[in-house]
């Protein structure tokens, strides 16, 4: 089956977002997913290069968690659900949160 | 179209196959990652639920397809383009109730780094063990031969 997604997300520039940036994607770490597989999700997902992916990988692994992106909520939302297609453990939360 | 072939030790791979049968069972009628998201509200979660659901069933219904009559007999899975990216899912699907469900207390390192002596699993998560190990080898061919066709899909 094809992943899909309501909301049909896009990747989009940082620095396009950085404007108005209220909500954001946190990919928390979890013991199960491979760090080729996370890598390989938010490649397809997200449209990262293999550096940036490895990069959100590591942060979430070391760390538990990695915004993954900034944005409007329902772009958020739409990328937590494709992320979740996948089983990764995605949020979306408010930008403001600690 | 690329196509990789893998050839199974049947008397390894056929009593896994139990597990994975009652995983995709349970797994019929919830979520292998709970949906728990505080910011969804309840019309969004209940949409989202469904709309995951079924995506999910559908990916291991293919998985579990696999292991059919032809595969008794040949003891051969095959997967393509068409299919990489379903299987990769419903692995992680499969994967993430038997490590709940099963091996959830064992030491999170050890775990990660396949530093897991099996002799030390009780019997309860012996089998689930080693059926998360099959379907985790699975999806790392998976991804080793077809990574590229996966991304451009």
């Amino acid at each position: 089956m094809e992943t899909r997604s309501p909301f049909s997300p896009s990747a989009q520039p940082a620095s396009q977002l950085a404007r108005a940036p209220q909500w954001r994607v946190v990919f928390l770490n979890d013991p199960v997913s491979r760090m080729t597989y996370v890598v390989l999700v938010l490649r397809k997902v997200f449209g990262f290069d293999e550096t940036t992916a490895t990069g959100h990988m590591r942060e979430a692994h070391e760390r538990g968690r990695a915004v993954l992106w900034l944005g409007t909520r329902e772009r958020a939302e739409a990328y937590v659900f494709s992320l979740r297609q996948w089983h990764l453990m995605a949020i979306v939360e408010p930008n403001e949160k600690g | 179209m690329k196509r990789v072939e893998i050839r199974l030790d049947l008397t390894n791979v056929a009593p896994l196959l139990d597990v994975l049968k009652s995983a995709s069972d349970v797994l019929a009628n919830r979520l292998a990652l709970p949906l728990n998201i505080p910011e969804l509200d309840a019309d969004s979660k209940e949409l989202w639920n469904h709309d995951l659901l079924v995506s999910q069933n559908q990916d291991i219904d293919g998985l579990i397809k696999l292991f059919n009559r032809e595969f008794f007999r040949e003891e051969t899975i095959a997967f393509d383009e068409a299919n990489a990216e379903s299987m990769i899912r419903a692995c992680s699907a499969l994967k993430l109730y038997l490590f709940n469900e099963y091996l959830a207390d064992l030491d999170e390192e050890d775990f990660e780094s396949d530093n897991v002596i099996f002799d030390v699993l009780s019997e309860r998560q012996q089998k689930p063990y080693l059926a998360f190990m099959f379907l985790d080898t699975l999806q790392k061919v998976i991804m080793r031969h077809l990574n590229d066709f996966i991304l451009e899909n």
